[in-house]
Parts: C-alpha cells; sequence; structure tokens
C-alpha cells in the first residue's frame, strides 16, 4: 500500500473541491472556512513532499493569521449574510474568460507534462537532504545565508506593510483611535 | 499503485488550484471573496514552486515559498484595510459599485 | 537683319507698354495715347520694314526653293519628338507677314487717335502688339506646334481685346464666347497634331508635304484641320462668336476679326493643302461648308442695323468665299482674297469706326444718313472699299473674288451648286453693302439733333491710314496671285466662260446694288426687319439654349447626384466607422479590475502557448 499516494490524491481532492467551493459558495463566510479547508489540505501536499517547514508555516501564516483577519474583516463589515450572484456580466464575457481560462489551464497542463521530463539541475536530494540535518536545517542554513538579502528586504516588506495598514485605518479626524 | 508521488502531480495541483482562483477573482463581485480567490492563486503558485523545487533537488523553492508567504500576508493585510476604509465611505463591497472610472 | 526681328518688334512693344502701364497704374498716372501709341506703331512698322526687306529677298531666289529659316532655340525635347523654335518664310507666308504687319502698323496709328480718349491706352497698345507678336509666330512658325502656339496666342489676345472694356459683363462675356468656341477647334488642331505625329512621323510643315499618308488618314487629319479651322475663320458651325466681338473697340474689330486672326484657318488650309486636297471627302465638305457659311451670313447681314454687325456678318460671308476657295482646290485665289479682303474689310471697319467715333459712339445705321457732307474723307473712302467687296473692277476685291467664283465651276473639286451659291452670296454681298452705304452716308439725315451739330471728320491719325487703305483696296487686285510672287495665274482653258463669269458678276452686282439704292434712299425711318434674319437665324440662342444650358444642366445634375450620394455617403459613413470603432475600443477602459484581469489573463494565455510553442526566443 503506497501511503503516500492514497494522501496525496486525498489532499489534492480536498484542496480542488474547495476551491471550488471557495469560488462558488455564496456566504461570504462559508468561502472563507472553505478556504481554510484548502489550506489544510495544501500542507499536507507540502509534508508528503518533504517541505516541513513550508507546510508547518502554511498552517501558521495563512491558516491561523490570513484566515483569521478575513473572518474578522467579514465579520467586521457585516458581510456574513449570503450575498447575490456573481458578476452579471455578460455571457461573452462569460464566454471569454472560460476561453482563456481553458487555454491557461490547457497551456499550463502542457508545461506540467513536460515537467515530467526535466532533468534535476541541482543535487539536493532527499537522501542529501536529510543527510544535512533536514528540511529545517538546510532551508535555514540557505536563507540565513545565500538569501539574506532577501530576507531582509522581505522584512522591510513587512514594515512598510504595516505602517500602511495604520495608515489606512486612522480616522480623518485627530481623535481617531485605531480601527 | 505502487507508484510514488512524483513531483510532476503536485503541479498539476497547483495548476488546477490557480486557474480555479483565477476565475474566482473574475467572476466575483465581493471583494472579500476576491481578496480570497487572490490568495488560492498565491498558494497555487506556492505549490509550483515547491514542486519545481524537488524536481529540480535544489532547495531555493523552498524559500521561495517563505517570501511569497511573507508578501501574501503582508498584502492580505493591507488590502484588507484597503477594504475596511473603503468600505467606510461607499458602505459596500461590491466591485460593480466601485467603479468610478468608468466612463 | 534677321527673321527674328520681325517678332521681336511687336514682343518689345508689348513689354515696354505692358510695363509702363503696370507701372502707371499702380501710381495712379496714366500713359498716354500719343505715348504708347507711338511706341507700338513704330514697333510695327520696323516689324513691316523687315517684311519688306525678306520680300524682295524671296524674290531674288530661284522659283523652287523660296525659303529662308532661321532656329532660334532648341524647344521641345520629348521622347522621340524635338521641336525647335524655328521660323520659316516662304511665299505663303511672306503674304500673310506683309498684311500682319502692313495693316497692322496703319490700324496701330489709327489707334492712336481712337484710344486717345481711354483710360488705359497703353495696356490696349501691348495687347495689340502682343496679338501681332503671336499672329507673326502664327504664320512663320515651322513647326505644327509653334502654328499652334500662334494659334492660342491669337485666341488670348483675342479675347483680352474684345472684353477690353472689362466694366460692361456683356463685353466680358463676348470675348468668353469667343474663347470658348475657339477652344472647341483648338481641341481638334491638338488631336489633328496627334495623328500627324503618330501616322506622318513629323511635326515638321516643309517634312509633312513630303510626307506618305493614306488617304484615309488624310481624310481624319483634314477633317479635324478643318473642324479647327471653322472656329478661327468662324464658319459654320462655330461662327457664332464673331457677330458679338464686335463688343471690342473698332481697331480690334478691323485688325483682329476681319484683317487677320480670322485668316489664319485659310493659312493653315493653305499651308497643309497638300494632304487635304489628297481626300476628296475633306474637299468636298470645306467647299459646302464655305459655299453655306457666305451664303447663309450674307442673308443675316441684309437685316442688321448696327454697323458693325453688318461688318462682322460680311466678315463671316468673305472667309467663307475664302474657304470655298479652299475647298475647291483654288489655294492660291483663296490667299489672294485674304489680302485683298484685309485691305477692304479693314478699309471698312476703321471707317466705321471713324463714323461711330464722329457721332458720339452711334451705331445703329437707322440713326444716320447724310453724312457724305460733314465727314468727306471717311465716307470717300469708304465708297471705295464698297465698290471693292461688292466686286467691282478694277477695285482689288473684284479680281480675288471673281476668281473663287469661277474656279468654284471649274475646278476639278467644284461644281455648279457651289458656284450658284457663290454667285448668290455674291449679289447679296452688292446688296447689303450698298444698303449701308447707302442709309450711312445718303439720304436723309435721320442723326438725333443733339448730336449732329457735333459731327467732325476725324484727325490725321485716323484718315491718313484710311487713304493708305483705300488706295491698297484699289490697286491691291493688280498684283495678282501673290503665290508665286509673280503675276495672275493668267488664262485658263475656259478664257470665254471666264470672261463670261467675270461679266455677269459685274451685272449682278450693279443689279443689286441699284435695288438697294432704289429701296433705301428714300427712306426716311427704321426699316421693320425681318426677325428671323436679324437675329442670326436663331442658331446663337439655339447654342446658348442647347449647348450651353445643357452643359450646365449636366453640371448640376453631377454636382447634385456626386453631393448627395456620393460625398455625403462618405462623410456619414467615415463618421459612423469613427463613432462605432471608438464604441467599440472603448470597452477597455472600463475601470473594473476584473475585466483588467481578465485582460491579462488573455494576453498571459497568449504569451504562454506561444513559448511553448516556439520557445522564450522571441524571434
Amino acid at each position: 500500500m503506497n501511503w503516500s499516494l492514497i494522501a496525496f490524491a486525498a489532499f489534492a481532492t480536498i484542496a480542488i473541491v474547495g476551491s471550488l467551493m471557495v469560488v462558488l459558495k455564496k456566504n461570504p463566510v462559508a468561502s472563507a472556512f472553505s478556504l481554510v479547508l484548502v489550506f489544510f489540505s495544501f500542507a499536507g501536499m507540502y509534508a508528503i513532499m518533504g517541505a516541513h517547514l513550508v507546510a508547518a508555516l502554511q498552517i501558521l501564516v495563512y491558516a491561523g493569521a490570513i484566515m483569521v483577519l478575513f473572518v474578522f474583516v467579514i465579520m467586521l463589515l457585516n458581510q456574513d449574510a449570503p450575498i447575490s450572484d456573481f458578476q452579471e456580466s455578460s455571457g461573452l464575457f462569460k464566454g471569454i474568460t472560460v476561453l482563456g481560462l481553458f487555454g491557461l489551464a490547457s497551456a499550463l497542463i502542457n508545461a506540467v507534462l513536460r515537467a515530467r521530463d526535466l532533468q534535476p539541475t541541482g543535487d539536493l536530494t532527499p537522501e542529501k537532504i536529510s543527510e544535512m540535518g533536514g528540511n529545517l536545517q538546510v532551508v535555514a542554513e540557505t536563507l540565513f545565508s545565500d538569501k539574506l538579502f532577501h530576507f531582509d528586504l522581505i522584512s522591510f516588506l513587512i514594515l512598510g506593510a504595516i505602517v500602511a495598514s495604520i495608515a489606512l485605518s486612522k480616522r480623518k479626524n485627530s481623535k481617531g483611535a485605531k480601527a | 499503485m505502487t507508484m510514488a508521488v512524483e513531483p510532476w502531480m503536485m503541479l498539476v495541483v497547483a495548476v488546477v488550484v490557480f486557474s480555479i482562483g483565477l476565475m474566482g477573482v473574475i467572476l466575483r463581485k465581493n471583494l472579500l471573496v476576491m481578496l480570497m480567490c487572490i490568495e488560492l492563486m498565491l498558494n497555487g503558485v506556492n505549490l509550483s514552486f515547491v514542486a519545481f523545487s524537488r524536481i529540480h533537488h535544489l532547495i531555493d523553492g523552498d524559500v521561495t515559498v517563505l517570501f511569497v508567504m511573507a508578501v501574501a500576508g503582508a498584502e492580505s493585510a493591507v488590502g484588507l484595510g484597503l477594504v475596511i476604509a473603503l468600505f467606510r465611505t461607499l458602505r459596500t463591497v461590491d466591485s460593480d459599485q466601485i467603479q468610478m472610472l468608468r466612463d | 537683319m534677321t527673321l527674328s526681328l520681325m517678332i521681336l518688334f511687336p514682343l518689345l512693344g508689348f513689354l515696354i507698354n505692358g510695363i509702363s502701364h503696370l507701372i502707371a497704374a499702380r501710381n495712379g498716372k496714366r500713359v498716354s495715347s500719343e505715348v504708347s501709341g507711338w511706341i507700338a506703331t513704330l514697333a510695327m512698322i520696323a516689324s513691316f520694314v523687315v517684311a519688306v526687306y525678306f520680300y524682295f529677298g524671296l524674290k531674288a531666289m530661284p522659283e523652287d526653293s523660296r525659303m529662308i529659316e532661321q532656329t532660334l532655340f532648341q524647344w521641345l525635347k520629348l521622347g522621340g519628338l524635338s521641336i525647335p523654335f524655328m521660323l520659316r518664310l516662304d511665299s505663303l507666308s511672306v503674304v500673310f507677314a506683309l498684311v500682319i504687319t502692313g495693316v497692322g502698323s496703319l490700324i496701330h496709328l489709327y489707334s492712336i487717335g481712337y484710344m486717345n480718349h481711354d483710360e488705359t491706352p497703353a495696356k490696349f497698345f501691348s495687347y495689340l502688339n502682343f496679338f501681332c507678336f503671336m499672329m507673326l509666330n502664327l504664320v512663320l512658325g515651322a513647326t505644327l506646334p509653334h502654328v499652334f502656339l500662334g494659334w492660342e496666342g491669337v485666341g488670348l489676345a483675342s479675347y483680352l481685346l474684345i472684353g477690353y472694356w472689362y466694366a460692361d459683363p456683356e463685353k466680358v462675356s463676348a470675348g468668353q464666347k469667343a474663347f470658348i468656341m475657339n477652344r472647341i477647334g483648338d481641341l481638334a488642331f491638338l488631336i489633328a497634331m496627334f495623328v500627324a505625329f503618330k501616322h506622318f512621323g513629323t511635326l515638321d510643315l516643309v517634312d509633312l508635304q513630303k510626307a506618305n499618308f493614306s488617304p484615309e488618314i488624310a481624310t481624319v487629319f483634314g477633317l479635324l484641320i478643318f473642324f479647327a479651322c471653322t472656329g478661327k475663320s468662324a464658319q459654320i458651325p462655330l461662327f457664332t462668336w464673331l457677330p458679338d466681338a464686335m463688343a471690342g473697340p473698332t481697331p480690334v474689330s478691323a485688325l483682329i476679326h476681319a484683317a487677320t486672326m480670322v485668316t489664319s484657318g485659310v493659312y493653315l488650309l493653305s499651308r497643309l493643302q497638300h494632304i487635304i486636297s489628297a481626300s476628296n471627302t475633306v474637299m468636298m465638305i470645306i467647299a459646302i461648308v464655305g459655299a453655306a457659311t457666305a451664303f447663309i451670313s450674307a442673308l443675316i447681314a441684309c437685316a442688321q442695323s448696327d454697323i458693325k454687325k453688318v461688318l462682322a456678318y460680311s466678315t463671316v460671308s468673305q472667309l467663307g468665299f475664302m474657304i470655298l476657295g479652299c475647298g475647291v482646290g483654288a489655294f492660291d485665289a483663296a490667299v489672294f482674297h485674304v489680302m485683298t479682303h484685309a485691305f477692304f474689310k479693314a478699309l471698312l471697319f476703321l471707317g466705321a469706326g471713324s463714323v461711330i467715333h464722329a457721332l458720339h459712339e452711334e451705331q445703329n445705321i437707322f440713326k444716320m444718313g447724310g453724312l457724305r457732307a460733314k465727314l468727306p474723307i471717311t465716307s470717300l473712302t469708304f465708297i471705295v472699299a464698297w465698290a471693292a467687296i461688292s466686286g467691282f473692277p478694277p477695285f482689288s476685291g473684284f479680281f480675288s473674288k471673281d476668281e473663287i467664283i469661277f474656279q468654284s465651276l471649274v475646278s476639278d473639286h467644284g461644281n455648279g451648286m457651289l458656284f450658284a451659291t457663290a454667285v448668290a452670296a455674291a449679289f447679296l454681298t452688292a446688296f447689303y453693302m450698298t444698303r449701308l452705304v447707302v442709309l450711312v452716308f445718303f439720304g436723309q439725315s435721320r442723326v438725333e439733333a443733339a448730336v449732329e451739330k457735333k459731327i467732325h471728320e476725324s484727325p490725321k491719325t485716323m484718315t491718313i491710314p484710311l487713304m493708305v487703305l483705300a488706295v491698297l483696296a484699289f490697286v491691291g487686285g493688280w498684283f495678282g496671285a501673290p503665290v508665286h510672287v509673280g503675276g495672275l495665274e493668267g488664262a485658263s482653258d475656259n478664257h470665254s466662260l471666264e470672261i463670261g463669269v467675270m461679266v455677269g458678276s459685274v451685272v449682278l452686282a450693279l443689279l443689286a446694288a441699284w435695288i438697294a439704292y432704289r429701296k433705301y434712299a428714300p427712306l426716311k425711318t427704321e426699316e421693320k426687319a425681318n426677325r428671323f434674319l436679324s437675329s442670326g437665324m436663331g442658331i446663337d440662342s439655339f447654342y446658348d439654349r442647347v449647348i450651353a444650358g445643357g452643359t450646365r444642366g449636366l453640371a448640376q445634375g453631377i454636382y447634385r447626384f456626386f453631393e448627395e450620394f456620393v460625398v455625403q455617403r462618405i462623410l456619414r459613413w467615415t463618421s459612423a466607422a469613427v463613432d462605432l470603432s471608438g464604441n467599440m475600443l472603448k470597452v477597455v477602459q472600463i475601470g473594473s479590475a476584473q475585466a483588467y484581469l481578465m485582460m491579462i489573463l488573455i494576453a498571459v494565455c497568449i504569451f504562454a502557448i506561444w513559448f511553448l510553442k516556439w520557445g522564450t526566443s522571441l524571434g
């Protein structure tokens, strides 16, 4: 029994179904919870591939922080009721979109199938990684040595986001408290 | 059934999720749902990064995913802040009502 | 002494007078009629001297090779066609040159007095010199394009001079009518040149005489050339401009519409006689048109009440005689008649001008009469001209007209019908001329009292030309056939027939004169003329209604059709197309982020497909 494969099939199915539900559900809260489901299944897929840090962070950051924020805002804006339909755009619009998506999807799937024949360019096979101390070890080492610059930039980005959110939520009058 | 989980299978999932997210962004009117679909797209991209990282026997994909997650978080925060600010003025999160550039 | 001097003097006169007129007009001054007139007249006299010099030069040459050429410069070079600006003088053109410069000088002299009350005499004299320059180019040109240059040039000069008093719209439209009718003929001339170049391979007049051609081409060419001549020489159908051209000053009528321009048709036919006489069809047509024109316009002249209109129709009629002469192959006789006609018709016009001048612009012959006493010189010279045109020997007209009438009977191309028509026309000529003379100079005076007191004979500058012309009209016939620069083509085979015709025509002329005298001498009031005849048989108004009106109607119709259906539609559709495309493209700018996203999607799609198929190199 190939447990990985079974697990992968399960996670994949849940992810796809979940994302469909995100898009198709009328109630934003339902969409939000479906999204959480998707995130969990993604975490599972990451774990199957051996990207343990990413899997953990997926749950912590995405499902734990971002989705909380989403639900919070939904509740704050009283959007928790089921709302009206989709874009009442013309059939032409929808048709073109579907066509575009179809084209894109087929292109991507073509790419994917080609990817099957890709040859590895690096040398970090899973054996080597476990040799070097495991996924977390390797990622951390890379992050703080080769990618240190990127890391610093990202921290600046986060700083910028913090400032932006504060600025956005400030009220015009001086008496304003934070949202 | 003794086949191993190949990374390219992850790619398929990533592509599908990405496409569904894209469709959602285009077709839904509610701003919040649109933002959620954007998250879906980002997740699809993340998955493909990791999958390629496994194909090429590299670790860079994993690291990149970290950055993407950070960016996604920042973007969500600011985006939601914008929605709230917008809601304060326009009392709606319906994207059809917000098209002031039009005509 | 070169040939080019003959055309250079009038050109200089034109430039000097023209420039001084422009300068004077700019400063609000006026060049006097004497100054500008004498400049112009001296230019013409100088030209005449040159012509006489070359006349004697030609006479001294052996008979076969009487030709003097002078090439001035290379004029046109187009592919296989090389046309030099060349003047050529031979026995035919020397006659015309002498007439143009000689009679022209006299008319210039006359104009000094005639125009001395005019406001812009310098302009008038510059136009006159310009006309003479162009006319000389016409007769001296060695190639068809050169002749055409002169042909068009005299047409232009005619337009300028007919409409000289441009403030009067009637006069202007008379000038336009002349120009436009001439233009129709000019088109035929152009096409004839094309035919000549294509089929004869040359446009040089001497080479044309030697060219090979088939009778069909000769017919086509001849018809085209003759049609051009009907325009210039005022034959049927293009003759109605000539009576209207009387709107111009009288010296203009004398010079252009009597002595010179209208005879260019005869010149052209004589010049090309070798080709034209090869086609019997063309000759027949020419003869018939000439005879018919001579007769019909003589009829119309009998019913005119304006002194100049009588002379105008008389000119058309006499031109008909000349054309008839060409048509029956008597080209020499036709040219002879050109010469004599120049003398007596110029004299008639100048005399009429003298009368009009004396009566302060009165032109209605029924308001004249008995002027013999008050205007002795004018009336005497006028009577000399009358004798010439009516064909009384020994005056010049008798010799030339008789020769034509005789040839119309005996020549290979002649026949009895032509002869009869010519005789009838000659009869009518004597009749209407006598009518004119009697009504103007004899009988009771019907002049208005106020005018009658101020009648005086004209100044010397006007009467001297009259006298000179009278002498020429008297002796001119004795030079005989000028084409051979020798004596008259003497006796022909039918000597007795010739004598018979001569005697008969004199008798007829006397009869016509007597009838006219009896009818008009005792006339006290206005004659009620036949309206059909006096209006020119309605031909002119027919042209106006049908041709001019038809053209106008056609233009209107096309304008309406084009404007409404074509142009408006195009405009509307263009603006609609722009509108539509704008509306379609407007879709892009909708401010909906989702739409933008979709566009991005489609673009990404295209890129993805591209890269997958053809790789990322954008080649």
